[in-house]
């Protein structure tokens, strides 16, 4: 019996990937899990479903707790999909590899879910892939993964792309010098997280703020561009800690020049973004043509803390749908891939054989199951693109060749 | 394409108030109009594309980078929740949010407390959730698409919250503007990625838009 016709649709925000698309994906995966082996990175697969409660950390792209798909176990335990990879690997790491020789360079490449309403961008089943390098506090190591972050995306294939690099610490400091109560402080940070520079623009007019103040808060979302950017920013060293932030900045900033990508990097001191988890470098990612960025990372020396093993780490997601729907943007859609051969007749031993061999050289073969007679094979391999036919009879004639 | 600018802009009352707005800020707003039928106004030598759209989708033009910068009432912006970047308040197209009661209602007590477990009809459901939320008073939110002001007249509410900007549709409906929720402007808003792509495009005409409003008065 037929089944309802609801009960084979797929919930919102999900996908099938259909062989080209499914295919696109895993050659991209693949680039991406060689070129970060190539620098020395390790992969790690964890869990689909974890505690909740190991899981609602606050992380950079703000993921609450109501944003994550939940569930009860047995015995009652809350449970969810993982919205992110981040802490689960941090969980990795002070559990199960605290003994190990640092720094921890991982990689991975996994579906997160979020239970978001599907709009710009956002699906609820996400592919990522990233790394995060654990156990190194300096800029070369927040360079290195800049700077692989740059090659992951160039080898993808994607022409017009930019991370755009700010420092959070910037933005902190300057925070620590603002005559604000905790509560006026956390109203700015949301404003800035929204966006919504109007309302923080009349926040701080009627707070009373002295103007320079607001205009040096109001200034950091203006501050793009090159080299160039951390002399325009020198009034904004207002405090050490801002300072400080500012010179991690440019000595990133030159490791990048260093490995050659500076074409590839703006500095950007409005990048700000995951306040209570980023702690130095962040940065985004973003190409032409698609409205929301394609990755995203920084530097998070707090986040092993909280799970009990204190270390500083740096690392990246990019959103591998993403970038796959910005290159399926200025590429020709691809044709479904097929087989570069087909092999079919009754002498089935010899078709098995031949089979063997020619997959063995690393050729694609599809065997036909039909039992289709010479025309028949014919027109199928047409139908479907296969360019080589080769059938073989029992009787022993030379196969032919089509 | 990294040089091409194109800006969206609402059909509507706050048309008019842009386009002289966006021709002292020196962009070529030939051939805009809203009379012509014409969506997309293509200016190929400045490099500068303009939509034309209703108001309540410019957030969504402007959040999936369809257009790069926009202009949209912050009314319009509040109710959608959309990731976009709200740059300058552009100090025209005032109107306010308001709690509104029949007169009959409104003069035996204004006092909204009353009003729990009430119905309110309005266009705007988010804007009346975090209201009554924030009032710590429980109502049922009736989402209309216009003419809200009909819905106590026939009994399907309560109570309205809609936007005013001269009152006059209240009064002729016999309802009374009992609370002030906020006021809102036009804004200039853009998308995330165009503003740090584009920005050398989009920054000198967010600078001049910016000096060109700054000493405006709201006018109501």
């Amino acid at each position: 019996m037929a089944k309802d016709r609801n009960l084979l649709q797929i919930p919102a925000g999900m996908r099938d990937l259909l062989p080209g698309d499914a295919r696109n994906k895993r050659i991209l995966e693949n680039k991406w899990t060689d070129l970060f082996t190539t620098w020395g990175y390790q992969e790690v697969i964890t869990p689909t479903v974890e505690y909740m409660d190991a899981l609602a950390v606050d992380t950079g792209e703000e993921i609450r707790d109501d944003r994550m798909f939940q569930f009860f176990d047995r015995q009652g335990r809350i449970l969810a999909l993982r919205p992110e990879m981040t802490t689960p690997i941090a969980r990795v790491v002070a559990t199960r590899l605290k003994n190990s020789q640092f720094p921890l360079r991982l990689h991975y490449a996994a579906n997160v879910f979020r239970y978001d309403d599907p709009q710009a961008g956002r699906q609820r089943e996400i592919f990522q892939a990233g790394v995060e390098l654990i156990g190194a506090p300096g800029p070369l190591a927040d360079a290195e993964v800049i700077a692989l972050a740059v090659e992951a995306l160039r080898q993808s294939g994607l022409e017009d792309f930019q991370i755009s690099l700010g420092q959070i610490e910037v933005f902190n400091g300057l925070m620590e010098e603002l005559p604000l109560s905790d509560e006026q402080k956390a109203k700015v940070r949301s404003l800035v997280a929204k966006k919504d520079f109007v309302s923080l623009e009349e926040m701080l007019a009627k707070d009373g703020l002295c103007e320079s103040q607001a205009e040096l808060l109001l200034k950091l979302p203006t501050l793009h561009g090159g080299r160039e950017v951390l002399v325009q920013a020198l009034p904004l060293a207002v405090n050490e800690r801002a300072r400080q932030g500012l010179n991690n900045l440019r000595q990133v900033y030159d490791a990048l020049r260093t490995y050659g990508v500076e074409d590839y990097v703006a500095l950007d001191l409005g990048v700000l973004r995951g306040f209570d988890y980023y702690t130095g470098i962040v940065f985004e990612g973003y190409t032409v043509g698609l409205g929301f960025p394609i990755c995203g990372g920084g530097r998070y020396d707090g986040l092993l803390g909280q799970v009990g093993f204190d270390c500083p780490a740096t690392g990246f997601a990019i959103g591998l749908d993403r970038v796959l729907l910005a290159l399926s943007r200025s590429r020709e859609p691809e044709p479904v891939p097929v087989p570069d051969m087909l092999i079919g007749g009754d002498n089935t031993e010899k078709i098995i054989a031949v089979a063997a061999r020619l997959r063995q050289e690393g050729r694609s073969v599809e065997i036909d199951v039909l039992e289709l007679e010479e025309e028949g094979l014919k027109a199928y391999a047409a139908q479907r693109g296969i360019e080589e036919v080769v059938f073989y009879r029992k009787s022993g004639d030379d196969p032919t060749e089509g | 394409m990294k040089d091409m600018l194109t800006i969206a802009l609402p059909k509507g009352k706050l048309f008019e108030d842009a386009i002289p707005l966006l021709q002292e800020a020196g962009l070529c707003t030939k051939n805009l109009s809203e009379d012509s039928r014409k969506l997309v106004i293509r200016h190929e030598k400045e490099r500068l594309n303009y939509i034309i759209c209703r108001p309540t989708d410019i957030p969504t033009f402007v959040e999936y980078g369809a257009a790069d910068i926009g202009i949209v009432g912050k009314d319009t912006i509040v109710e959608q929740d959309k990731d976009i970047m709200e740059l300058v308040d552009l100090k025209f197209g005032h109107c306010r949010f308001v709690v509104a009661l029949p007169e009959t209602a409104a003069k035996k007590g204004r006092d909204l407390t009353q009003f729990n477990h009430r119905r309110v009809a309005t266009k705007f459901p988010k804007v009346a959730e975090s209201f009554f939320a924030e009032k710590g008073i429980q109502v049922e939110i009736i989402k209309l698409h216009g003419n809200i002001e009909l819905a106590p007249a026939v009994g399907l509410a309560d109570m309205i919250i809609d936007i005013v900007s001269t009152g006059r549709t209240l009064k002729e409906n016999n309802l009374v503007a009992v609370e002030d929720i906020f006021h809102a402007t036009a804004r200039l808003i853009a998308n995330r990625v165009s503003y740090r792509l584009k920005h050398q495009r989009i920054q000198p005409v967010v600078e001049r838009i910016r000096s060109l409003v700054k000493d405006r008065e709201v006018t109501y």
